[in-house]
């Protein structure tokens, strides 16, 4: 790991336990590569009383390059999230940029939850699943709509 | 081998004749490092001839323009194609016009030194959190040689680490984001969708090509230099050149960084007058 990416991340796991956004609890960050956190459904949406975990596992030369983020254990349903916990989001993969931080990627993964209207799998989950890779980075994403 | 074995196939037949995503990504990846190996983030100084060899037995128009070129800016330096081409050169240049001994003690010096150190404020002030941005902030004073911390690179170190390097051409984003968003109203207009999806979509990400917009907002955050971009084209006559000067400072008195813009990329372009850094 450089350096750089040691410091960002202590401060950000600094930042995640002293005062995590709401919604967002860290589960476990044992090591500086791979984290669990947890991220709960918001209030009156499709999602509420739900509780799900995003594994983080980090790059060495994170934040330039992203992390890979997966859902974990429960598998929200919903249509950009594939049930290998996958998921289908830009700012994860072509839009990526080093501002973004652990937080804002979970804020912006709860905004998605929140803005469903309709719970249910990708059209696509079982052939995707059966062909993916292990890490979604691997796979070559077309972003049809980031609204839903 | 034993010719009883049946022949393999080495690429079994699967359910679906398409390439698989990984084989895709794999194939662009090695197109990219085929690209990139070995070239500098920036490159030594060298005359225009060496430009005019890559256009040699192609179209008349580019050795045409090249000539007419040579005769104010003879000298170039080429920047890395990785898609930060322009924030990695607009960068350099400016490190290297505060470097220069001639503006040590000069007025724009001071400002300048003002300025750069104030960008912390132009990103805190438009939503970027400071200990997100504080790490690129510190490496991108670095590299202008206005900020040294013991055991961390300065000055060219910078430009050379590939990771240092990074960090400063992420901080010139941030800086490009925040002035859009700070004046959004001005290059709404502009982008073909709202400001902030922008600055997601095509200011934030590395390796993403800067265009006018982006150019505009970044003399506008940095308001210290002019752009004088050169183009490489097709267009008939003789060649154009594109000015981007900061709205709210006295252009006349500020340097200008010139560089040249060839479709997807620009290089540094240096007039007969100007001091450069060996």
């Amino acid at each position: 790991m450089s350096n750089l990416s040691t410091k960002r991340l202590t401060k950000e796991l600094a930042e995640l336990q002293k005062k995590p956004p709401g919604g967002v609890t860290l589960e476990s960050a044992d090591n500086l590569s791979q984290w669990v956190v947890k991220v709960e459904g918001a209030k009156d949406t499709l999602y509420q009383n739900e509780v799900f975990w995003l594994r983080f596992t980090f790059p060495s030369n994170y934040p330039l390059e992203s992390p890979e983020v997966v859902f974990v254990r429960n598998i929200p349903i919903h249509p950009h999230i594939y049930s290998n916990g996958h998921i289908c989001l830009s700012i994860l993969y072509d839009h990526w940029s080093p501002a973004l931080t652990i937080s804002s990627v979970c804020l912006s993964i709860l905004s998605m939850l929140s803005s469903c209207t309709n719970k249910e799998r990708p059209p696509d989950d079982s052939r995707y699943v059966a062909h993916a890779a292990k890490s979604p980075k691997q796979t070559n994403w077309a972003f049809h709509d980031d609204t839903v | 081998m034993a010719s009883s074995d049946p022949p393999r196939d080495p690429h079994p037949p699967t359910t679906d004749e398409r390439p698989t995503d990984q084989q895709i990504l794999d194939y662009e990846n090695s197109l990219r490092a085929e690209l990139l190996a070995d070239a500098p983030f920036v490159s030594e100084l060298a005359g225009l001839e060496e430009l005019e060899k890559e256009y040699e037995g192609g179209a008349e128009i580019f050795r045409k323009k090249l000539q007419e070129l040579k005769k104010d800016y003879p000298i170039y330096r080429s920047i890395r194609k990785d898609g930060n081409c322009f924030y990695r050169a607009f960068g350099w240049r400016l490190a290297e016009l505060l470097w220069s001994p001639s503006s040590a003690s000069s007025f724009w010096h001071d400002t300048a030194k003002a300025v750069l150190i104030s960008t912390r404020e132009l990103l805190t002030s438009s939503g970027y959190e400071q200990v997100m941005i504080e790490d690129f902030y510190d490496t991108f004073l670095a590299a202008m040689k206005l900020r040294e911390a013991p055991g961390e690179p300065t000055g060219l170190e910078v430009f050379q680490s590939e990771y240092a390097s990074s960090t400063t051409i992420c901080h010139l984003r941030l800086c490009t984001g925040a002035e859009l968003k700070r004046s959004r109203d001005l290059y709404e207009g502009f982008a073909e969708m709202p400001i902030d999806e922008f600055v997601i979509k095509s200011v934030e990400p590395m390796a993403l090509e800067a265009d006018n917009l982006q150019i505009s907002a970044l003399v506008n955050a940095i308001p210290l230099v002019n752009i004088r971009i050169a183009n490489l084209d097709t267009t008939p006559g003789s060649i154009n050149f594109h000015e981007f000067s900061p709205m709210d400072a006295d252009a006349k008195t500020l340097p200008v960084i010139t560089l040249l813009f060839r479709p997807g990329h620009y290089d540094v372009l240096y007039g007969k007058n100007e001091n450069v850094e060996k």
